[in-house]
């Protein structure tokens, strides 16, 4: 019986193994998208001949130092060799964040997934060749099956906050990226070269997780923010007040025709500077309005003298 | 129909509360829902109102405690969790139809 289990326990741990890196790596190979009809890796490489980051920055100080000297103002080769380097740098960033996005869009998720099943399978095999009794294999092939959803259900939280992220960094990224358009088209006094440089590391950054949750923290911030500024805030109210402007309203309802001209002067008497309508709906809109405004105890005794003042009869 | 949302301090007792809203009310409004949120980092109430026709206001509302009697007279408008006297509390509307 002992011989039967180990046998079959070792034809269902690489099983487990196999069906978790194969069955995965087929789905999403490319992160969900079509194989890109270019060699990213080599396309990288052949960037990274042509800016030679370091390169670059000594060959723009280098020539800016001679035009320095020879011409007074403008720089023209400089400018130029500013604007290669941006477009080396951009192009560079740009590529590996494509490579980045495949990473972590599919292939992280099934890579850790592997990666996870390979450490169980690893585990399961170790405890399944020390163990002598059918119950420590068994305990060992449950062990497998909770761990793997284990890591199922940590691959689907990943699943769902990546594109998130992912969609951030592009708005981010589209943001930081024009700065640097701006500036290639301005002369080297206008736009230094420096200045490049720090926009460039913006640019990178935002394409970085840490840059996506710190534009999401901030945008959640000012959403905050803005929702304080704009939500009223009631005031306690007595039995009383509120009876009171019910009152109010009902008596904006009850206005006719022949109010019209109490209902306009009870708007002016409201506020100087708003031209009352002339037909009677929109004169009880705006006189509902200000209603509706009188939140605390004062507010509605001051409407209530306002009515009264202009004549406009109030239930008792 | 415009909706606007309004904030009921949570540290109120519930029958503040029912006295907030009547007075929202009496605007020419009528209570739809109340969410917990966050304000200036204390829990509170923002309860969402709709316009209701110039010149009306709808019929008395009264919110109670999930577990109490529904009074008579009345439907269930809504239900959730409001800040009340500072605790989350379980509540039902009910508005007299």
């Amino acid at each position: 019986m002992m011989s039967y289990l180990k046998s079959a326990t070792a034809r269902v741990i690489p099983a487990i193994i196999i069906v978790s890196l194969v069955g995965g790596c087929s789905t999403a190979w490319y992160g969900g998208a079509p194989e890109p009809s270019f060699d990213v890796n080599k396309d990288l490489e052949r960037l990274a001949q042509q800016f030679e980051p370091a390169d670059s920055i000594t060959e723009f100080y280098e020539t800016y130092k001679e035009e320095k000297k020879s011409e007074s103002a403008p720089t023209p080769k400089s400018q130029a060799l500013r604007n290669k380097f941006i477009t080396g740098r951009v192009t560079l960033m740009n590529i590996r964040y494509i490579q980045f996005v495949r990473l972590l869009t599919a292939e992280r998720q099934l890579l850790d997934s592997a990666v996870s099943m390979l450490t169980l399978g690893l585990n399961l095999a170790g405890t399944t060749a020390a163990s002598a009794g059918t119950k420590t294999i068994l305990a060992a092939i449950a062990a497998g099956v909770t761990g793997s959803k284990e890591v199922i259900d940590k691959n689907y939280f990943f699943e769902k906050t990546i594109p998130a992220l992912v969609a951030q960094m592009n708005a981010e990224r589209k943001k930081a990226l024009i700065p640097l358009l701006l500036g290639s088209k301005a002369n080297l006094d206008e736009y230094l070269f420096a200045q490049a440089i720090t926009d460039l590391h913006n640019y990178y950054h935002a394409g970085t997780f840490i840059g996506a949750i710190q534009a999401i923290q901030a945008d959640a911030g000012v959403k905050e923010q803005k929702q304080n500024e704009v939500i009223a805030t009631l005031t306690p109210l007595t039995i009383k007040d509120v009876v009171s402007k019910q009152a109010l309203t009902t008596a904006i309802g009850a206005l006719s025709q022949a109010d019209l001209e109490k209902a306009k002067k009870a708007v002016l008497a409201h506020d100087p500077n708003v031209v009352p309508a002339n037909n009677l709906d929109d004169v009880k809109k705006q006189l509902q309005s200000y209603v509706q405004g009188a939140r605390t105890p004062e507010l509605i005794a001051k409407t209530t003298r306002i009515f009264r003042e202009a004549g406009i009869p109030l239930p008792e | 129909m415009a909706d606007e949302d309004i904030e009921i301090q949570g540290h109120h007792d519930l029958n503040q509360i029912n006295i907030q809203i009547a007075g929202e009310e009496a605007g020419a409004r009528e209570f739809v829902s109340s969410k917990v949120s966050v304000r200036n980092n204390v829990p509170t109430n923002i309860v969402t109102f709709r316009d209701f026709p110039v010149g009306t206001f709808p019929k008395p509302l009264k919110i109670v405690k999930q577990n109490d009697p529904q009074p008579q007279g009345t439907k269930k408008v809504w239900s959730g969790v409001m800040v009340v006297a500072g605790t989350n509390t379980a509540v039902v509307a009910y508005r007299q139809s």
